[in-house]
């Protein structure tokens, strides 16, 4: 394994790491993630904010586990920015909005590192 | 070919990891409610009860239905013309038991109002407890 390669893995698998730790955190402890659904979600959605964090612990373990595994890492990536610069726009500027634009770069940047 | 399978294996195996320490980490952290500071931290909430994803969040419920669950172990409630299901955050309420109990079988509006009215967090949480609406 050269260089890149050791480098697009480790950013894929840190990457992965960051989504099913905190889409499993959202499966099995939901409530505490409800204050953090953005409040047009639920009137765009017409899904209670219960159900919208289900979902997208969902999507998060499902899209972490694609990335672990290294299969459609480019288009779970795409989906994957697209999500975390929501979340940015939602959180706006405090010191988690802040870590997630680098976790959105992280996600961008796959995209373009993966063959 | 090998390889692959052994590699999406260990991959595999991360995940089952990664999610068994979640699970397990949220299951071990208890923090009784202080009742002296009212406030909804996130280890105080971190073990109530989620409706399951096949909630109908429209369903209509009478009066007398939500009147018939009046207990610690099936707790419903009226609030703002919206039905809850409270049971599970109970033990979880950071103001204490009593609070959500008084609230069972009846429309707890002016309970809910008076004590959190035009709080963000209060009726974010309350939201996830939603099984329904009142029939009018």
């Amino acid at each position: 394994m050269n260089r890149y390669n050791a480098g697009v893995t480790i950013l894929r698998m840190g990457l992965a790491t960051v989504f099913l730790w905190f889409g499993f955190s959202q499966l099995f402890d939901g409530v505490n993630w409800i204050s953090w659904v953005p409040e047009w979600a639920p009137a765009i959605m017409h899904l209670p904010p219960a159900m919208i964090v289900l979902f997208n612990g969902v999507f998060e373990v499902l899209g972490g586990t694609l990335l672990m595994s290294g299969l459609f890492v480019r288009f779970v990536a795409v989906l994957l920015s697209v999500h975390m610069a929501m979340l940015v726009l939602s959180i706006g500027i405090t010191p988690i909005g802040v870590r997630d634009f680098g976790l959105t770069a992280a996600s961008v940047a796959l995209v373009f590192l993966v063959e | 070919m090998k390889k692959n399978i052994a590699s999406h294996i260990v991959h595999g195996m991360i995940v089952i990891a990664i999610g068994s320490f979640v699970f397990w980490q949220n299951n071990s952290t208890t923090v009784p409610p202080d009742k002296n500071n009212v406030n909804f931290s996130t280890a105080a909430i971190s073990k109530a009860v989620l409706p399951l994803p096949n909630y109908r969040s429209t369903k209509t419920f009478m009066q007398s239905q939500i009147a018939e669950h009046t207990l610690r172990s099936s707790c419903w409630s009226i609030i703002n013309g919206n039905v809850y299901d409270l049971t599970g955050w109970i033990p979880q309420h950071p103001g204490g038991e009593q609070a959500i109990l008084r609230l069972c079988g009846k429309d707890g509006s002016e309970q809910y109002n008076a004590q959190h009215g035009g709080a963000r967090r209060p009726a974010l949480i309350l939201g996830g407890f939603k099984i329904g609406i009142l029939s009018k």
